[in-house]
């Protein structure tokens, strides 16, 4: 993994100079929640509160995997084949698209508590957030996966949703089913289960990303 | 000699056609009804009241039994009863048997419900004699409540699943090939023929599922893990097919392919395989249900079934087969006509 903290700064400090992509997601994201607001009239129950907020997360997290980076392009690829390995490209870009997701996460969430806001959010915030982190961590690194095929098929944002949307299912199908739980209060030795399942989904997709990125990098 | 497993597929489908169709359900009870006053009326299905010699009803709360008066058969199929109860059972909840020289001891659970009764778990009960008829009954299929004559449907609609499952997996193993090899071999093509034909009939397995749902369940679609599965798993072997048309240069098609194969394949491992069990679900032997084994250990359901199963692997091989052979046809043409201009 050698040249993975640089990559990683690299990658950091393109998105600072590039500031504008992660505020234009950002943006996109509480818009999103602020429509969600007025088509709701500002009172949802917290079943619908749940449903919302993950369609905003999962429009947000396609929006996220779906911008295409200097280092996607062909040349500045051949390039930086010369000194860094696929895999550790890809733990690399995994690392920084999960962060990037949690940006987006924590705005959509802070959105949605300001907005619409929720009793059960004043006890289970902690978990909450616990959730969406791994949600976040689980959809990133899928999506990562997911658009370098798409970007390399020559498609956009329409062959990343195609594709990506049935190899997510198993991510919202876990969140979800642990979000539920949370806005009714249930335990935290009842959901902790599905944490697990979301932290061992993001390492099943990195350990994927390990296997098939030297043969997606392969001309 | 090399292909002469490809007709035993489609000749053991025809078996299970025939046998589908002609093969009767065996008897069982679907409804007790109240008709006021203490009697009942019982709706059989496959059942032979009229021809029997002869037909009894008891009636059960827990280790209790109390049989039924002025039995009347009103037809083949439905039976009516008067029920003289004692004040206090041992349970509301009782269970029904028909007891025929024919059909044997037929059972309906829960049929009545004695609202007004007390209620004693330990309250002293005579002993009924009860016989004990061994069914006279030619080969038939095993009564389900509620699946009734739907269980037909068990020999199409799940071998078309596991006949997915033995293509995917074919595809999964010639994607890997592909992956290992350089430039386009033939595991592409393997890879994707395999694909085609697991998506043909996952759509098969999703239609006949929302067929059978609907007369089972009442609803042509339910909120459940395995179904939502299936349509996720097909639809990411149909993405695999989108993908590989949106690729120009036939290696970077057959790499990315064989990329996104390894994705579907494992989904669908987690989607049907993994996590049906860890969820609420009304499909036999998942969420806590029993499956049809459970019922039927020794029954005629099997001597169909395993050939269905076969059946539809050996066609949905032949199907890869035939999709591989068409490609490499035309294949060669376009190089012939290619050679010719």
């Amino acid at each position: 993994m050698s040249g993975f903290l640089p990559l990683l700064r690299y990658f950091v400090v393109r998105e600072f100079r590039d500031a504008h992509q992660l505020w234009s997601l950002i943006l996109f994201a509480l818009t999103a929640v602020y429509a969600c607001y007025r088509i709701a009239q500002g009172r949802v129950d917290p079943s619908a509160w749940v449903t919302l907020h993950w369609v905003v997360v999962l429009f947000s997290a396609f929006n996220a995997a779906a911008r295409v980076h200097a280092d996607d392009h062909a040349e500045v690829r051949t390039w930086m084949r010369a000194w860094v390995s696929p895999r550790t490209w890809a733990a690399a870009r995994m690392v920084h698209a999960t962060a990037v997701l949690w940006a987006v996460v924590l705005a959509v969430f802070a959105g949605f508590a300001l907005f619409l806001p929720q009793p059960f959010l004043a006890h289970g915030s902690g978990a909450w957030l616990a959730g969406m982190a791994a949600t976040g961590w689980a959809l990133a690194a899928l999506l990562t996966l997911v658009s370098d095929v798409a970007l390399r098929a020559g498609g956009g944002f329409g062959l990343t949703a195609v594709l990506g949307l049935p190899l997510v299912v198993p991510v919202v199908m876990v969140s979800t089913a642990f979000c539920h739980g949370v806005a009714r209060g249930a335990p935290w030795g009842e959901v902790w289960v599905y944490l697990a399942f979301l932290a061992a989904l993001a390492g099943l997709a990195h350990a994927m990303a390990a296997l098939v990125f030297p043969y997606l990098w392969r001309d | 000699m090399k292909g002469i497993w490809k007709p035993v597929g489609p000749l053991l489908l025809l078996y299970v056609a025939v046998m589908t169709a002609l093969v009767p359900l065996g008897p069982g009870l679907i409804e007790c009804v109240s008709e006021g006053t203490g009697t009942y009326r019982v709706q059989g299905h496959g059942t032979h009241f009229l021809e029997a010699q002869d037909v009894q009803v008891v009636v059960r709360a827990g280790d209790a039994v109390y049989p039924a008066e002025d039995v009347v058969r009103q037809g083949t199929d439905v039976l009516a009863f008067r029920l003289a109860l004692p004040d206090t059972l041992p349970s509301r909840s009782l269970d029904l048997f028909v007891l025929s020289d024919i059909d044997g001891s037929l059972l309906l659970s829960n049929a009545v419900f004695a609202e007004h009764h007390a209620v004693d778990p330990e309250v002293a009960v005579a002993e009924v004699d009860v016989p004990d008829y061994a069914p006279q009954l030619g080969f038939h299929f095993p009564f389900q409540p509620r699946v009734e004559e739907t269980i037909r449907n068990l020999m199409w609609h799940v071998p078309l699943w596991f006949s997915m499952f033995v293509l995917a997996g074919i595809a999964f193993v010639a994607s890997i090939r592909q992956l290992g090899a350089a430039g386009v071999t033939a595991s592409d093509e393997r890879a994707r023929s395999a694909s085609a034909v697991a998506v043909g009939l996952g759509v098969a397995g999703l239609i006949t599922g929302s067929i059978w749902a609907r007369f089972t369940w009442g609803t042509w679609w339910v909120d459940d893990p395995q179904l939502n599965g299936a349509l996720v798993t097909t639809a990411a072997y149909a993405g695999y097919h989108i993908l590989r048309e949106s690729v120009d240069r036939p290696a970077l098609r057959a790499r990315l392919g064989a990329v996104y194969n390894l994705f579907a394949f494992v989904l669908l491992v987690i989607l049907l395989l993994i996590m049906p069990r860890f969820s609420e679900s009304l499909h036999p032997g998942k969420g806590g249900n029993p499956g049809f084994n459970t019922y039927d250990l020794d029954s005629s359901l099997r001597l169909v079934f395993y050939p269905a199963v076969l059946g539809w692997i050996l066609t949905g091989l032949w199907m890869q087969q035939l999709i591989l052979r068409m490609a490499r046809l035309r294949e060669r043409w376009e190089h012939t006509s290619q050679g010719i201009g």
